[in-house]
């Protein structure tokens, strides 16, 4: 198994590529972005992207996934059914399925979107915008906000410590140490989340 | 990213040691030396963990490390000088009197780590998490620390002058004696109303 990080300066996101040295499968989390340069690293690697995984349809994200369904005949895999007018395979909470070679497990975390998953495949998390290192992802209200921190804890916090964090931004992390550190799991958190204010509503 | 292939220990549940079939715990008594000897013969290493191992006096300059794992490794007087790192983890290690000046480390994570009288000077420290850290006499003067984060992390004692602050979450839980002198904070996080960019 290979991992690969690219960092898209639009939206200032992360996107994964996951690889298998022996089968040359490959799957991306997120194509936020897709330009020469993920292109050439796909292809200078040998591998064939089969399958794509969206963590949740915000732009920023998925902006590359035309582009890259141009090129690979992948299957997307989301919460929701279409995205950009493309057929998704729908994933609910607690669906286990195999793709590329990979068995990847789905956990409905919404609050940052209504539509966020969490990918799990071995030791690895991808959490999208619902868990970054040392803050959970952006709600538009304490209401989404404790929404979010109570999914984190009932669906990902049962797991080792020593799961690998891969959030849609900012810089990797561990389990355990979100666990320990992260600013939402502090009591009262949610209550500090302002709703956003319309001055033109 | 460093192969999830468990000890063969039977319950045991953790990843192999430095590409061997068994963790740090389970591993033949020579294993630790052994990893010593393949970190300091090789000039690249890729996907291997050397979790929880204790690692003295080594000389690390120049070397490069891809998807490596040291979570929960106690180093003391390791020169990592000018090294390279990419989606490496050093999460609840312990080190005493590192250098890693002129470093070139992206989407690393020292997460819960305890750093005393470490260098990060002259460094590019781009996306990697200090979360939780404890930070004590050390220094990351002149270093580019881009989108990087330490939250609910301890400083003490410790400079960041000049540094390239953009985008960096800079919420720790204590803070003493530490020096901004020089670097743009005012492009960094600095607390929770302004958590989202």
């Amino acid at each position: 198994m290979k991992l690969y990080q690219h960092y898209s300066i639009y939206g200032f996101a992360n996107s994964y590529l996951l690889g298998d040295d022996e089968t040359k499968q490959a799957l991306i989390v997120d194509p936020g972005e897709f330009n020469a340069g993920v292109l050439n690293h796909i292809e200078r690697n040998g591998y064939y992207v089969r399958a794509v995984l969206l963590t949740h349809n915000h732009v920023h994200h998925i902006r590359g996934l035309k582009t890259l369904l141009r090129i690979y005949e992948a299957e997307v895999f989301a919460a929701t059914s279409r995205v950009f007018g493309i057929s998704c395979r729908v994933v609910k909470d607690g669906d286990r399925f195999a793709i590329s070679g990979f068995s990847a497990e789905a956990y409905s975390i919404p609050g940052h979107s209504s539509d966020s998953m969490v990918y799990r495949i071995d030791k690895l998390l991808f959490t999208g915008d619902a868990l970054h290192a040392g803050v959970p992802g952006r709600t538009l209200s304490p209401f989404n906000a404790r929404l979010l921190v109570e999914r984190l804890n009932s669906g990902l916090l049962s797991l080792e410590d020593d799961m690998v964090v891969l959030p849609g931004h900012g810089p990797p992390s561990t389990l355990g140490v979100e666990k320990r550190f992260n600013l939402g799991f502090e009591a009262g958190f949610a209550a500090k989340v302002m709703a956003p204010y319309d001055f033109f509503v | 990213m460093y192969s999830f292939v468990r000890c063969v220990e039977p319950k045991c549940g953790k990843i192999a040691f430095a590409g061997g079939k068994a963790c740090i715990v389970h591993a033949p008594h020579r294993a630790e030396a052994e990893a010593a000897a393949l970190l300091e013969g090789s000039p690249e290493h890729r996907d291997l963990s050397f979790a929880g191992a204790a690692f003295e006096g080594l000389d690390l300059r120049g070397k490069k490390f891809y998807g490596c794992s040291f979570m929960g490794a106690r180093l003391k007087s390791v020169l990592f000088t000018n090294a390279v790192f990419r989606l490496c983890f050093f999460d609840d290690a312990t080190f005493d009197s590192c250098d890693f000046s002129h470093v070139d480390a992206q989407f690393c994570s020292f997460g819960g780590a305890s750093l005393l009288n470490v260098s990060f000077e002259n460094s590019e420290l781009l996306h990697d998490s200090f979360v939780g850290a404890s930070i004590s006499e050390c220094t990351f003067s002149n270093s580019n620390l881009y989108d990087s984060r330490f939250i609910r992390c301890e400083l003490r004692n410790s400079d960041f002058v000049d540094c390239n602050l953009k985008r960096v979450y800079l919420i720790p839980s204590k803070e003493e004696k530490v020096s901004y002198k020089y670097s743009n904070t005012m492009e960094s996080v600095r607390d929770e109303e302004h958590l989202y960019l």
